[in-house]
């Protein structure tokens, strides 16, 4: 049977539609929306239906690259748990950045990412926020104290470095000019000899402070941040 | 010296025709077509006894006004529909290229085998498993095997995961995230003492013969967890912090 150009057209049309799926499948499956995003979140951790309440998208070259990677950052709410995961999207690969895993907390969440700390919850009433970040290393301890800047209803952002993340001279600064971001390296490292340092996880105690509109303090929260989160550059 | 002649009368026609098709790609084909009937037209002619000259000026009268055929063909050639077709042959040469590139690269055809493998070989549960729905598929678990080893006693249960739409990312959730209840309390997955051993009985782990899920599909999903005690468990019930469903699996164990 000879086919007439429209039905070649069709034909070609669907072929490209099996291509497509091919290619989907191929890559397994990516999502290219945020929603798609959560839906996939969800789908892994058999959760109901999440809600984001940020979404932070950035482009990255990395050298040898063709195309811009893009991260998507995204801290959703699910019920009464928050979560916040990051996906690494290659041109049509777009894939869970493992090492940032998905956080999952009941309540509230505290995280990190490339110099800014994170506080999630139910902040309807709530007009302000304050933390205290403690680190310690042995004896001494360093209360770091920021203002919280609102970044959607349910959550603050507090900068806690305004580094670009590649603490190469940590040793070349004084301790008492370093960050949250440069301690969190700095004390908690093991030397290796001449192979460098190891990077230890701990948990830093966290102290958030809410307050209402009239400067009247609502709600104490203590929780923690991983010393790991706040190495977390990319 | 005469034929060229001829053939020329049949190029000036040809040409005249092909002015008038919009669609440039196709006037290979078309001039092919139109020599072919052209040249059947002369054997036709030269078959009832015309001579070759006469067949020819026969022929090429008989294919009709130049300008008619021209737009004839024209509106059959449409522009857009042509272009359209290319566009889609082009379009077809780049996603096969793209599959191809994907499968090659970093053995994604091998995931891909390894997903197709997984997915067609999940057996359904055993009927007596039970079930709950969670939302995006079904979760199954069912009493498996039961050994003694080194004076402990070792409890298989198996779990099944089917979701309701295919992704090749792995549900982390359901295998990690959960808990056990027996009929002797909660029992912990295995750790390390302050000592740095491994606990010697009451706890569970995954089946080691697995690297994580002993099958994962694009939507099915089974894996096996273990549990190691000095006494049988007569029962394990699964519980998951996101969902409202427990799992329980039994044991007949004899008294």
């Amino acid at each position: 049977m000879k086919l007439t150009r429209k039905q070649k057209i069709l034909r070609n049309f669907l072929i490209c539609m099996l291509l497509c799926l091919g290619i989907h499948a191929a890559m397994g499956f990516p999502p290219y929306t945020v929603e798609g995003m959560c839906r996939q979140v969800a789908r892994d951790y058999l959760l109901p239906e999440l809600e984001p309440i940020y979404v932070h998208k950035e482009k990255h070259e990395y050298s040898g690259d063709i195309f811009k990677r893009t991260y998507t950052y995204v801290i959703a709410r699910c019920e009464d748990y928050y979560l916040s995961f990051l996906y690494d999207r290659d041109l049509l690969l777009n894939e869970r950045e493992y090492a940032a895993g998905v956080e999952m907390k009941k309540g509230s969440l505290c995280t990190a990412r490339k110099g800014m700390l994170y506080l999630a919850g139910d902040f309807d009433a709530v007009d302000a926020a304050e933390i205290v970040v403690t680190a310690a290393n042995g004896t001494d301890t360093r209360d770091f104290h920021f203002a919280g800047e609102r970044l959607a209803d349910d959550l603050f952002g507090f900068r806690y470095s305004e580094g670009d993340g590649f603490w190469f001279r940590l040793d070349e600064i004084p301790v008492e000019e370093m960050d949250l971001g440069e301690i969190a390296q700095y004390w908690y490292r093991t030397p290796h000899g001449n192979n460098g340092y190891s990077y230890d996880h701990a948990e830093l105690p966290v102290k958030a402070t809410l307050y209402d509109a009239a400067g009247n303090a609502l709600e104490t929260i203590e929780t923690s941040i991983g010393t790991y989160d706040l190495h977390l550059w990319f | 010296m005469r034929k060229d002649f001829y053939h020329k009368e049949w190029y000036d026609w040809r040409d005249a025709v092909l002015r008038y098709v919009r669609f440039t790609p196709d006037h290979g084909a078309i001039a092919k077509e139109l020599f072919a009937h052209y040249e059947d037209s002369v054997q036709d002619f030269e078959r009832i006894g015309y001579d070759e000259e006469l067949a020819r000026t026969r022929a090429l009268a008989a294919m009709g006004d130049a300008v008619e055929v021209g737009k004839g063909l024209d509106r059959a050639h449409k522009p857009w529909l042509g272009w359209l077709f290319e566009a889609t042959k082009w379009m077809m040469t780049a996603l096969a290229l793209i599959l191809a590139v994907t499968l090659v690269k970093d053995w994604m055809v091998r995931e891909v085998w390894y997903h197709l493998e997984d997915q067609l070989k999940w057996q359904t549960p055993p009927a007596a498993a039970d079930s709950a729905e969670t939302g995006h598929g079904t979760i199954y678990m069912a009493p498996g095997d039961v050994w003694e080893e080194g004076g402990l006693t070792y409890q298989r249960m198996d779990v099944w995961l089917e979701l309701d739409v295919p992704q090749a990312s792995t549900p982390w959730g359901p295998r990690g995230s959960e808990s056990y209840t027996t009929d002797r309390g909660p029992i912990p997955h295995q750790f390390r003492d302050e000592e740095g051993n491994w606990q010697e009985s009451f706890y569970y782990h995954y089946a080691a013969d697995e690297s994580f899920y002993a099958m994962e599909g694009y939507t099915r999903y089974q894996w096996s967890v273990e549990f190691v005690t000095e006494e049988p468990l007569r029962w394990v019930e699964m519980t998951y912090p996101f969902g409202n469903w427990t799992l329980r699996a039994g044991w007949e164990v004899e008294e």
